[in-house]
Parts: C-alpha cells; sequence; structure tokens
C-alpha cells in the first residue's frame, strides 16, 4: 500500500497536483493521502501506519518534506520495518535538489518512476539529533572539522560540504560521492582546482563565529554539530537519471 | 598510479586530497592514496601512495608504500617501495626505501638507508621485464 505525505505550501500548486494525482490513477499508483498542515506528530501517525503493512512512503513536495519524512520514519521504526519500506519523491515547486540527485528530475515523470519501483538502499547521515540524505554546508571562515586523531582547519575562505549525496555541485562531482559506503564525503574549497577532500565515518564541527550549518539546503542546525553516518539504510525509489 | 609528471592520475584513486586550502593537524592514517599540497603538521600513514605536492610542507614523519615528494617534509620518510625526490623537494630527516630516485636540485638532510627487500623488489622487477 501507497501513503503519499503531502507538504503544508502546496496550495498553490492545486493545477500541479491535480496532474499528479491523474497520471497516478492512470498507472494505478492510488494511496492513502496525509496532509502535513492537518497533522501535529508525523512521528506517531507514521508509527501506526507502518504497522499496517505501508510498504511505500512518498513525499509530495521538496528537500524540506523528505527531510521530514526521513526523519519521522526513523523515529517512528519500532520493529525495524525499514528493510521492507521504500520512500521516494514527487518534486514540487523550488528547492528540490534531492529528488534531482535521485534521478527524479520533475513531478511529470515521478509517477513512472514510482511505478518502475527501481530501489537502493542507501546510507543516512545524521547531524546532531536530524537526520538527513544529502549534504551539510558551512563557511569555511571560523570552521575547523574533528575527525579521529585530525583536525581539519581551513586557511582561506570558501566553503566546507559533508556530503552523504552531494547536491547539485556539478563542480565537485569527480567521481568520489557514494551514499552506499558508510562515508561521509568531505569537501573543502574556494575554486574547485584547489579542493581538499577527505572521508569519514564520523565528525565534529565547531564554528568560531557560531555559524549555523545549513542541512539538504532547507534547515539549520547550531555548531558544534556531531556528524555521521548511522547503522541503517533507507530504501529509495530512485530514477535512471541519479547522480551518484 | 601517478603519471609521469609526478602526480596523481585522476581523483577517482585517490583517498584523500590535503589541498592549499587546508591545515591539517594531527596524525593522519589511510588506507588508499594521499595527494599533500596543503600544510599537515603530524605524521602521516597510509598503505596506499603518497604525493607531496611543491608547495606543501609536512613537519611530521610519512610512512607508504610509494611516495613522491617535490614539497618541505621536516619528519623521517619511509617508503616501503619506491622513494622519489623532485628538484623542488626538501626533506629534513632520515629516509627508508626500497628503491629511490633523487633529481637535481633536491635537498636531504638527514641519513639514507636501503631497506633490505630493495634487491627482490629489483629482481622481480627484472624477471618481468624479461617475461
Amino acid at each position: 500500500m501507497n501513503l503519499y505525505i503531502y507538504d503544508d505550501y502546496l496550495k498553490k500548486y492545486g493545477k500541479i497536483l491535480n496532474n499528479i494525482e491523474v497520471d497516478l490513477h492512470k498507472l494505478n499508483l492510488n494511496g492513502k493521502i496525509i496532509y502535513l498542515e492537518a497533522i501535529k506528530n508525523l512521528e506517531r501517525l507514521l508509527k501506526d501506519e507502518l504497522s499496517n503493512d505501508i510498504k511505500t512512503i512518498i513525499a509530495v513536495g521538496n528537500n524540506l518534506t523528505l527531510n521530514k519524512v526521513i526523519n519521522a520514519v526513523l523515529k517512528a521504526d519500532p520493529n525495524n520495518s525499514l528493510k521492507s519500506l521504500a520512500l521516494g519523491i514527487i518534486p514540487v515547486g523550488p528547492n528540490n535538489s534531492l529528488a534531482n540527485a535521485l534521478g527524479i528530475k520533475n513531478e511529470r515523470s515521478a509517477a513512472e518512476i514510482i511505478l518502475a519501483r527501481r530501489l537502493e538502499s542507501l546510507n543516512i547521515a545524521k547531524i546532531n539529533e536530524t537526520f538527513f540524505l544529502g549534504e551539510a554546508a558551512i563557511s569555511a571562515k571560523g570552521t575547523s572539522l574533528s575527525i579521529q586523531d585530525f583536525s581539519i582547519n581551513p586557511v582561506e575562505k570558501g566553503e566546507i560540504r559533508l556530503a552523504n549525496i552531494l547536491l547539485e555541485d556539478k563542480l565537485l562531482k569527480n567521481g568520489r560521492n557514494n551514499p552506499q559506503d558508510g562515508l561521509i564525503d568531505i569537501f573543502v574549497y574556494k575554486k574547485p582546482q584547489r579542493l581538499s577532500f577527505f572521508s569519514s565515518q564520523n565528525l565534529l564541527i565547531q564554528n568560531n563565529n557560531s555559524e549555523k550549518v545549513l542541512v539538504d539546503n532547507c534547515l539549520e542546525v547550531e555548531t558544534p554539530a556531531k556528524v555521521e553516518i548511522i547503522d541503517k539504510n533507507i530504501n529509495f525509489i530512485i530514477g535512471k537519471d541519479r547522480t551518484f | 598510479m601517478f603519471k609521469k609528471e609526478n602526480h596523481p592520475e585522476n581523483f577517482s584513486e585517490v583517498e584523500t586530497i590535503i589541498g592549499e586550502s587546508v591545515k591539517v593537524k594531527g596524525n593522519f592514517n589511510g588506507n588508499g592514496n594521499i595527494v599533500v599540497d596543503g600544510s599537515l603538521e603530524g605524521s602521516l600513514k597510509t598503505k596506499g601512495n603518497v604525493f607531496v605536492g611543491e608547495k606543501a610542507k609536512v613537519s611530521g614523519s610519512i610512512e607508504a608504500k610509494e611516495i613522491i615528494v617535490n614539497g618541505e617534509v621536516s619528519g623521517n620518510v619511509n617508503a616501503k617501495e619506491f622513494l622519489s625526490m623532485g628538484s623542488t623537494a626538501k626533506v629534513i630527516g632520515d629516509i627508508e626505501c626500497a628503491q629511490i630516485s633523487i633529481e637535481r636540485g633536491a635537498i636531504l638532510n638527514g641519513k639514507c638507508s636501503m631497506l633490505k627487500n630493495s634487491a627482490n623488489i629489483s629482481e622481480k622487477e627484472a624477471k618481468n621485464d624479461l617475461e
């Protein structure tokens, strides 16, 4: 059974939603719809749904929607039901770099991809108490990263990206980003040709200026922040144009 | 792994890049190939190869399979197989390796000793050449 979770902001996309529902109906992908605005506790609701034989949960919205669903699923997962569960996304509107990375370029292609149900078991990262699929970014200025027995201290302005899945930036995609290797890929750069690259299972971010970490381009987390790959994977529905 | 001009062939073969934009402090242990173009204050140990770029500064020992030095190393260098010092290399410390190549202009302030298995490696290579 499919469960569709619609984000709050979708009201202004009425026509697009209608088209999505028509496409899903044509492909016999109907399911239960939950509107986030009507729900106080998504985690509790998913706890019930997961025990009701839900096999697929589709976030309809953007990066933040998928992030909410991932966090709720992981916190709700009572009996390790993740092995038989698949998550997907139907991207609507801007800030959909996660959908893009998963190979779901727009809402019109999403229904066919959900029908094909090509699954990949992907690592999930965690920053403090928040789970995420993509990347965490912070300015290099005033930031230091502690990993096992050493620390990384940027000596010039630039950007730091800690990626489970690296989002959007094609310049950094030189073949070293794999969300199935249990490692966070760490990119420190001002210009791509002056790139520093490390990978680790976990690390600590500190920033002298109390700057926050931007997670999946949609939510901010305070520093110091511990980042790690957790020991549970989630199956995601992916398209053939995935970026990893 | 390395091209003729003493640089890694491509990014995907490299496990870690300590670029010009960072200073790394502490002891770094790896399994794959490591490129140092920036600054490292501490030891560096890997089962793979190490490339030290022209502008790099390493204050600590290096231990790896193959090591190419074009920058500055203040510490002992131990190459299990091969050590190459380019014309801009400056090593202040003792070096130990199975095979060595030193370009004109390189600076070495320290003892140099060859590992016992160096003869075996040369024999093996000679055999491979004949085959």
